[in-house]
């Protein structure tokens, strides 16, 4: 117990907040916010659609210009704005939507937040923290079984999942290589939703291979945020966790994603404190979030706070949000996660979204204990989407997106500031477009179901008449790796 | 606060000559960062090719794409480019 206390007492580096004030104060203003959101109420229709053009054009949008948007009320506006915000989907990111899966490493937490399952003082909660063994048996199945390349770990705030634990589950994880039907399956980009680090601990975890680094505020708006996370917490520090992404991009982590718990607060808020967020990193470095999440709150065990909150998100207002900030932080990856039901997910995949997860599971060793239940007792939330890695593939290639499971930016340094200019000009979506078809080949020859390859296969077709056509120097190259990849060569990529 | 770098004016411009006297197409420095790559200094990639790889020492790697022409002349550019990014270091 004491041990648990004196950790808690070291965590908190006041120096590594004060350094990036500004006169004492943080980015976040909540006045000026709600002034905005207040004063652009009925925007001008002229002015909206030069914001459209700005958006189309890659920037991103001021805050005068995203409070327009979220003011929007006319329908055919918004449903220009759908269209908008598909067309940037297109020109930055292509066809193509990123899977991966997340990986609860434990559910120990010293934290007490209002809305969490995982909060300390929940008994109803079946504590545990994976082992070494554990952790390689997760990876078996979700690497070797389902197919997935990309994992997003996600760590409780304990001396028990500490910067040494993170390190060590990260090397397992990368070191886990499982011989498959043609192939080997592996991880090969493990981002990590970890609490808030200290420059020194995040630099370890880039000497380790850190994908994209996630801390998600949670709510942007001081007020709540006191009434939600106990001031005696770790969490209960406004500013440490707003600070995280300026320590891990100064610790040298090339990628890093915000996000807000849409539930928590009033959502036109939140999406102006993502977008002040944004700009505050392009502003300070140069380079904004990766990736921006937006989850909505979702029942937890024994946590009525989830069901009493007066701003939960309509199916209405949360389209909205996934289209303000489609428009707004235009070159980001958005990522809509199986919290969410199908029904949405179908239906939001159209408007900007980069990034689903599949096969999902959240309990603690669930992927190896292969319960299908869902069990809130070993879980933070319920899930909506419970549609396999398979089944996402087959209904998105019906829609005509093609599954990516890409991470060659890392292979040769397109990252940071090098992959900003190209996501801004659109050319990343051309290596996007040659590594998903790679790719996706690949999962089909190793793990899809034969009529998941069917229909994965017609696309191929489909997306190599389009290189053909668009990318004639790289044709012949495409077609030489498909080659490759089909006598069992693996990780080919431009 | 701003992150530590080492790049400078006189080695972008050594890479710019690089590329047009070699015809590399994109050229850039990635700096290894455990398992991997994280971009440095150059010039973005142009032809969509697939990235060719120089290792310049144990820590820095030059991705172009297309080496053809400038494998027969790499110990020198080499030499020269651990210098550049050494020296711009101290």
């Amino acid at each position: 117990m004491l041990q648990v206390e004196s950790w808690v007492k070291n965590r908190i580096k006041e120096d590594e907040i004060e350094k990036y004030l500004e006169d004492g104060r943080d980015f976040i203003n909540d006045e000026e916010i709600w002034e905005k959101i207040n004063r652009h109420k009925n925007p001008d229709k002229n002015w909206i659609k030069e914001i459209f053009d700005k958006a189309l054009r890659i920037e991103t949008l001021t805050p005068d210009e995203t409070a327009a948007l979220i003011n929007v009320e006319d329908e055919d506006l918004i449903e220009e704005m759908r269209q908008v915000a598909h067309k940037i989907k297109k020109k930055v990111y292509d066809n193509r939507i990123v899977t991966f899966a997340p990986l609860y490493l434990g559910d120990y937490c010293v934290n007490n937040c209002l809305y969490c399952g995982f909060r300390k003082d929940n008994r109803v909660i079946k504590r545990k923290v994976l082992t070494e063994e554990e952790i390689k048996r997760e990876v078996e199945v979700l690497a070797g079984e389902i197919g997935h390349k990309r994992l997003i770990t996600v760590y409780g705030e304990h001396p028990t999942m500490n910067v040494d634990y993170i390190e060590r589950s990260l090397q397992l994880i990368y070191d886990v290589k499982v011989k498959v039907r043609n192939g080997y399956g592996q991880i090969r980009r493990c981002n990590v939703n970890a609490p808030p680090l200290q420059i020194e601990e995040l630099k370890r975890l880039v000497e380790v291979g850190i994908g994209t680094y996630q801390v998600f505020q949670e709510t942007y708006h001081h007020e709540t945020y006191e009434m939600v996370h106990p001031k005696e917490t770790i969490k209960g520090n406004y500013r440490w966790r707003l600070y995280s992404m300026h320590r891990a991009l100064e610790a040298g982590v090339d990628d890093v994603g915000i996000g807000a718990l849409f539930g928590l607060y009033d959502w036109r808020f939140e999406v102006m404190g993502l977008l002040y967020h944004a700009r505050e990193l392009e502003k300070k470095f140069g380079v904004g979030p990766h990736t921006v999440s937006f989850p909505r709150l979702e029942p937890a065990a024994n946590t009525p706070f989830v069901q009493e909150t007066k701003y939960k998100v309509s199916d209405k207002d949360f389209e909205k949000v996934i289209l303000v900030l489609r428009l707004a932080i235009p070159y980001a990856g958005m990522i809509l996660t199986a919290r969410e039901p199908k029904e949405i997910r179908d239906k939001l995949v159209h408007y900007g979204i980069t990034q689903m997860d599949a096969s999902t599971k959240i309990g603690i060793g669930a992927y190896s204990d292969r319960y299908t239940e869902q069990e809130l007792e070993r879980q933070q939330f319920l899930i909506g989407d419970t549609r396999s890695l398979d089944e996402l593939i087959r209904d998105l290639a019906k829609f005509g997106y093609i599954t990516s499971f890409c991470t060659a930016g890392y292979r040769c340094g397109r990252t940071g500031d090098l992959i900003m200019k190209l996501l801004r000009t659109g050319k990343e979506g051309q290596f996007c477009k040659l590594n998903a078809v790679l790719t996706f080949k690949e999962w089909l020859l190793d793990f899809a179901s034969d009529e998941t390859r069917a229909i994965g296969e017609r696309l191929i077709e489909k997306e190599l008449m389009e290189i053909k056509e668009k990318m004639p120097r790289a044709y012949d190259k495409v077609l030489e790796y498909l080659k490759r990849l089909e006598n069992g060569e693996r990780d080919l990529f431009f | 606060m701003e992150r530590e770098t080492f790049s400078s004016d006189v080695m972008l411009d050594f890479l710019k000559e690089i590329k047009g006297k070699y015809q590399t197409g994109g050229i850039w420095i990635s700096k290894r960062l455990g398992r991997r790559w994280s971009f440095y200094i150059g010039f973005e990639p142009e032809l969509t090719s697939p990235p060719c790889f120089l290792e310049i020492d144990n820590d820095f790697a030059l991705f172009c794409e297309d080496d053809t022409l400038l494998r027969k002349d790499w110990e020198l550019i080499r030499t020269k480019l651990r210098e550049m990014l050494y020296e711009s270091r101290t």
